[in-house]
């Protein structure tokens, strides 16, 4: 056994207890949904740091350095190239011709729109993927006369699934991106494998399990599908520049290792471009920035600062060393994390837990331990276990919305409906990507 | 120029009438909506025909692609039943606040700066408590054609 290069006292100290006891008084606030949850966020912040200065474990300057400029900055970057792409119009046309191309056939027309949310997420926000697929969903499935609930929540579940590939795709991954250090394209080869079985389990299974809603329809259904996908895009000359402007980020990323360039440089890069050349006004891209989001992330980030400061962090950290440390118990710990912060996910919001286990991962990668596979571990499984509940992501959230309005008899999806899907697909997703994990987990070391 | 000259009495809506009763009255006086009174006799809100066609004839999804839908709309058409299933409908249940009121000596210039504030082309008239008829960007407009 290696022994422990740093000897703490496993206690807990006092500063422990009232840093522990913060946290856990603002998460409970936040998932609680009493206040919104960046209010909640805001106050467990503002007492972590009070009572942290009052204390003497934190202090302003360490809050601030605990907040991640690189995920906020990317975020906020990201967040405004969408705002430019969303009024386009591109999304609805692409949406469309998919809807087209499966010429009616229910079944096509499920696996080709989670396939369109699922890669337009691997690079733009799920959130704003489904925002805008959702309500063209509804509509061509009700000229089709099918009930949306199946085609909905597939597109939900996928959106999420393609988000985890990589590394701008959900907030979860931009923090474990971060934190880590990992570059684009290694967290894409690493993820892919993952992804790629769950997104099949996925899709296999909710083809089985709305069989009946997915039956075939009458050989002509296609003309029902009267629609017009030129209109769908306002000011072509505006799309191409955007298109463009997304083309040029989209490939630095994957080059960005290469030139040393942070990814959210790339990402600003870009939303200087099109600042340029867009032509678009400014105040569109500002006004459609999800700035409460933003907030809760660097209110969170402030109070998981104000637990690592106290050691609380450190003293995890060093109960689960000795297991990342032996190789022979590194796989076990990786399907772990995974099984353990997916479950964790399906009942809360992942965010807190990703951010409250990244100083955690950062001290053991500060130890000299391979925390590699953990990262990968962490990433799936934060997103993998939004897929359960119908407030398990926004687009789960966005996607039942979508189905309540839709005035399909049928397609009202209660919690329960949900869960009857979700948990299947999780189990199926969870097994899939262990089974990967495991057999190849030389790969993700 | 006041707003007096321009209102044109209207029935009202009352509890327990039918979405096809209260079109009638709307067809009748040619307006686009008629005040719904309680059992006293006081104005509570008002039905609309544009909010009843709009809550119950034109879901969200088609609004939001009005400019995609082609024109064979098959399964999302209006059917005869749904229009009977519209019209046989409470009236009671969309009825929504009313604050487009003002009175008849009120000049033209403040019953179109109501109106814009509402976002509504008319406005119900009321002195002491009593409706009066209803005053619509349309009977401004005759009235400027008729001052020309």
């Amino acid at each position: 056994m290696i022994e422990n290069p740093v000897q703490t006292p496993l206690v807990f100290t006092q500063e422990m207890w009232i840093a522990t006891g913060i946290l856990v008084g603002a998460y409970l606030l936040i998932f609680s949904e009493v206040l919104h949850r960046a209010s909640a966020a805001v106050i467990g912040a503002v007492v972590m740091v009070g009572i942290g200065m009052a204390t003497d474990f934190y202090t302003q300057e360490g809050a601030i350095s605990a907040i991640d400029g690189n995920t906020l900055l990317l975020l906020l970057a990201m967040m405004m190239l969408v705002a430019l792409l969303r009024p386009t119009g591109g999304l609805e046309y692409i949406g469309i011709k998919l809807a087209k191309l499966s010429g009616g056939s229910p079944r096509k027309l499920l696996v080709y729109l989670c396939l369109a949310t699922s890669v337009i997420s691997m690079f733009l926000d799920n959130v704003t993927t489904v925002l805008i697929f959702a309500p063209l969903t509804v509509l061509i499935t009700r000229m089709l006369d099918l009930n949306p609930a199946p085609f909905l929540m597939g597109e939900a579940m996928l959106s999420n699934i393609g988000g985890i590939s990589t590394l701008v795709g959900d907030p979860t991954t931009i923090m474990i991106g971060s934190a880590a250090g990992i570059d684009f394209i290694a967290f894409l080869i690493h993820m892919l494998p993952m992804v790629v079985p769950a997104w099949i389990t996925t899709v296999l299974l909710l083809l089985f399990l709305f069989r009946h809603e997915l039956r075939p329809l009458q050989e002509n259904a296609a003309k029902y599908m009267d629609l017009d996908e030129s209109k769908a895009i306002s000011n072509p000359a505006c799309l191409k520049r955007v298109a463009l402007v997304l083309a040029i980020v989209i490939m630095l990323f994957f080059i960005h290792h290469k030139l040393h360039l942070f990814p959210a440089y790339v990402a600003w890069i870009g939303v200087a471009i099109a600042m340029l050349i867009s032509g678009s006004r400014p105040e569109q891209m500002f006004t459609d920035v999800e700035w409460s989001v933003l907030l809760f992330f660097a209110a969170l980030f402030i109070i998981v600062g104000g637990v690592d400061a106290s050691g609380m962090l450190d003293l995890l950290g060093h109960a689960l060393a000795e297991q990342a440390r032996n190789p022979e118990t590194l796989l076990l710990s990786g399907l772990m994390v995974i099984w353990v912060a997916a479950l964790l996910s399906a009942i809360v919001d992942n965010i807190p837990i990703t951010i409250t286990m990244l100083p955690i991962f950062s001290g053991l990668q500060t130890q000299g331990i391979d925390v590699t596979p953990l990262w990968w571990a962490l990433a799936i499984g934060v997103g993998l276990g939004g897929n359960v509940t119908h407030i398990g992501a926004t687009a789960n959230i966005i996607c039942i919305s979508e189905a309540e309005r839709s005035g399909h008899p049928q397609a009202r999806i209660s919690p329960l409906q949900w869960f009857r899907a979700g948990l299947p697909v999780l189990l199926a997703s969870l097994i899939a990507v262990s089974l990967v994990y495991a057999m190849f987990f030389g790969w993700f070391r | 120029m006041e707003i007096i000259h321009l209102i044109k009495p209207t029935g009202i809506a009352r509890p327990g009438m039918s979405i096809r009763e209260v079109f009638h009255i709307c067809v009748e006086a040619d307006v686009p909506g008629v005040p719904f009174v309680d059992s006293q006799g006081v104005i509570t809100g008002k039905i609309s025909i544009r909010h009843v066609l709009k809550r119950t004839c034109i879901p969200d999804f088609m609004v939001r692609h009005a400019q995609l839908l082609g024109d064979q709309l098959h399964h999302l058409a209006l059917s005869p039943e749904q229009v009977n299933n519209v019209l046989s409908l409470k009236a009671d249940d969309f009825v929504f606040p009313e604050k487009a009121i003002t009175s008849s000596s009120t000049p033209f210039a403040k019953a179109l700066a109501i109106m814009e504030e509402m976002d509504t082309t008319y406005l119900f008239v009321v002195d002491d408590g009593v409706y009066k008829g209803t005053v619509s960007v349309m009977g401004i407009a005759q009235a400027m054609i008729a001052h020309d």
